[in-house]
This record gives C-alpha cells, sequence and structure tokens, in this order.
C-alpha cells in the first residue's frame, strides 16, 4: 500500500473511530515458544504418514481383483515333466498289478486251506481250541459251516418243489385269479 | 537466500528438491498465516491444528495452482477458508448457532486476556463480538494493511463490500470501547 492511499485511510479511521485510531497496534496473543522453529518439521511428518488421496475409495476394487487374479491363476506344467512322469506312471501301476494278482493266489491258497482246516483237526485238537481264546472263532466258523449247508439244501429243496408244479394255466384262468383278489392274501 | 514465490511454486512442481521448496514456503508464511488464523480461532492448538491442515492443502493443491492469482493470496483464501470451516464444526458440535457472534466468550477462551492492560482487553473484546469474517476482515485490513484486492481474492467478496464489511466493524468495536 503507497503512502497517500495509507493516509487517508488513517484520515477515515480517525473519524469514523477516533478512540481506535488512537490506540497503539498491539498483539495481545502469543504463540508458544519455539512453535515456528518445528512446524515445518511437523507438518511435513503428517504429510509422510498422511493415507494417500483416494486410497479407500479404490481399495474394494483392488481387493477384489487381487482375489479374481487368485482365482484364475494356472500353474504351468511344462511338457518335459509329463514325458518323465509317464514311464514312472507305468512302472508303479505294474508293480501294483503284479502285487494285486501275487496276492490274489495267496487269498485262494488261504480259502483253499480253510476248508481243509476242520477236517484235518482230530477230536483231541479240537478239545483243546474250545480252551483256548480262539475257542469263540471257531464256533462262528463251524456255524457259518452249519448254517450254509442247512441253507443250501433247504433251497435246492424250494427249487425242486417249484418244478414240479404243474405251470399249465390258460389265459382265462390267469385272467380269473388276477381280477379275484386272491393274490393278495398271499403270505410271502 | 530467500526463494521468491515463483521459484517456490516451480520448483515444487517439477518435484525437484520439492521437500526443501515446501519447506521454505512454510517458513516464509508461517507466522503471517498462523496470526490470520489466530485472530479467527483465538486458541492456539485449533489454530496450530487448522495451520497444519491449510499446509497439507496446499501441498496436495500446489500441482493444480494455476498462478493466476499470487502464493500469498492463494494461501490466505485457504488460510481464511479453513477457519470458517474450523469455527462452523466447533459451533455445530457445541450446539451453538453459527449465526451466534460472541461463541469464543461464551467458550470461556478469554483466558489469553489476562495480562493485558485495560484498554487492549477491551479491544480484544470488542474484537471477539465481531463475526469471524468480519473479524479476519478487520484484522487483514488494521494490523496488516492488505489492500482490499487482495482482500478480495483471499474471502472472494467484492472490494465495495469488503470497504463496507470493514467500516462496520471499525464502528462496532468503537462504539464497544465508548460504551464500556
Amino acid at each position: 500500500m503507497n503512502k497517500e492511499n495509507e493516509n487517508i485511510e488513517n484520515e477515515e479511521l480517525m473519524k469514523m473511530a477516533p478512540t481506535l485510531f488512537g490506540m497503539t497496534k498491539v498483539n495481545n496473543l502469543k504463540a508458544p515458544k519455539g512453535y515456528f522453529s518445528n512446524l515445518a518439521d511437523t507438518v511435513k511428518a503428517r504429510i509422510d504418514n498422511e493415507v494417500p488421496d483416494g486410497y479407500f475409495e479404490n481399495l474394494a476394487d483392488k481387493v477384489i481383483d487381487k482375489i479374481e487374479k487368485e482365482k484364475t491363476k494356472v500353474i504351468p506344467i511344462p511338457k518335459r515333466n509329463i514325458a518323465r512322469i509317464i514311464p514312472v506312471a507305468a512302472s508303479i501301476a505294474a508293480i501294483f498289478i503284479i502285487g494285486f494278482l501275487l496276492n490274489q493266489n495267496n487269498i485262494v491258497d488261504t480259502i483253499a486251506s480253510d476248508d481243509n482246516y476242520l477236517e484235518n483237526l482230530t477230536n483231541s485238537e479240537l478239545d483243546e481250541a474250545m480252551h483256548y481264546n480262539e475257542m469263540d472263532d471257531l464256533i462262528c466258523y463251524i456255524d457259518f459251516e452249519e448254517d450254509f449247508e442247512e441253507g443250501f439244501n433247504e433251497a435246492l429243496q424250494i427249487e425242486n418243489s417249484i418244478n414240479d408244479i404243474d405251470l399249465d394255466f390258460t389265459s382265462d384262468e390267469i385272467d380269473e385269479y388276477l381280477s379275484s383278489d386272491y393274490y393278495l392274501d398271499v403270505e410271502y | 537466500m530467500q526463494l521468491s514465490d515463483e521459484e517456490i511454486v516451480a520448483q515444487i512442481k517439477s518435484g525437484k528438491d520439492s521437500n526443501q521448496a515446501f519447506r521454505a514456503l512454510i517458513e516464509k508464511y508461517q507466522e503471517r498465516l498462523y496470526w490470520h488464523i489466530r485472530r479467527m480461532i483465538i486458541d492456539h492448538d485449533d489454530t496450530d491444528d487448522v495451520l497444519q491442515n491449510v499446509f497439507v492443502k496446499t501441498w496436495k493443491g500446489l500441482a493444480n495452482f494455476r498462478e493466476d492469482s499470487n502464493l500469498y493470496t492463494w494461501l490466505y483464501r485457504i488460510a481464511t477458508n479453513e477457519s470458517i470451516t474450523f469455527i462452523n464444526k466447533k459451533k455445530k458440535e457445541n450446539n451453538i448457532s453459527i449465526d451466534d457472534e460472541s461463541y469464543h466468550l461464551h467458550a470461556g477462551q478469554a483466558d489469553y486476556l489476562m495480562g493485558c492492560d485495560e484498554i487492549q482487553e477491551k479491544l480484544e473484546k470488542a474484537l471477539l463480538t465481531l463475526p469471524e469474517k468480519q473479524r479476519a476482515v478487520f484484522h487483514m485490513k488494521y494490523y496488516e494493511n492488505m489492500k482490499y484486492t487482495q482482500m478480495s481474492e483471499v474471502v472472494g467478496t467484492s472490494v465495495g463490500a469488503l470497504k463496507a464489511s470493514y467500516h462496520i466493524a471499525v464502528k462496532k468495536i468503537e462504539h464497544y470501547l465508548i460504551e464500556n
């Protein structure tokens, strides 16, 4: 502001507010000692630690993008590896097949030996076995053998009796039977 | 040697030695802006918060600073707006009407007047009766001898309206000094 303008404004102030004009211009407010010497550092530290503008606006999109990328991530398998895996896999498969076949033979042998097991036992051996822990297993084995034989004979008899039935029905007889509701009372 | 405003702006925008240039900006304007804000807000801690916000906003906004106004008035404008926003927020928090002119006295923030002589205390109390924006206008003219054209850029009001505002402020203060 030039001197002339300042004088004009001072004159105006003197006319408008003589009390104010007569007062000395003193700053009654005080700033703490050393405040201004640290302010630049304080402001810089605040700027450096501040979250960048728009960070939270884009955060959700960034996270979703990242998740999508993780989902569609393809792990490439080199072709050379497949060539190496094939003979190894074939060898393992061959070992399993051979092992399985050998094991089958053992099972057959075991079954065969089990069939002869009871026949080869002497009476004294059976008596002895009754007193040992394997007694329960043995009894189960015997029960199973007996049940099987009994059941097999029963099934044979039923089959024979069915074969003996005269199945020569006329179509009228069959219709009459089906419409009579008798078959509903048959117990199976 | 102190950098000119143009040099400060150019260095910050270029990114070369921008930290040094920004430090130079703070050191050049911190006191003037502090007192400008302090006159409106009165409390030192609140002033400190607002002043820091002003410099943070300045740092962020400098890339878009078009230099059609000078740096000095641009900084004052940011400081004025930040101060008014702060005062309105504070009033809202304390359930005080934004138009309540004697907010600071009610808020018991007149402790700083202790130690002033009687006439200075009266002047300070008279200033507190002014609305914040009018107090800023009075401060810029009476204490800082700022031109009305510059003040117009800072406050965003016409020169005529500012002259009227200053005259009203002066008359209010004179009235207060005589009556009390």
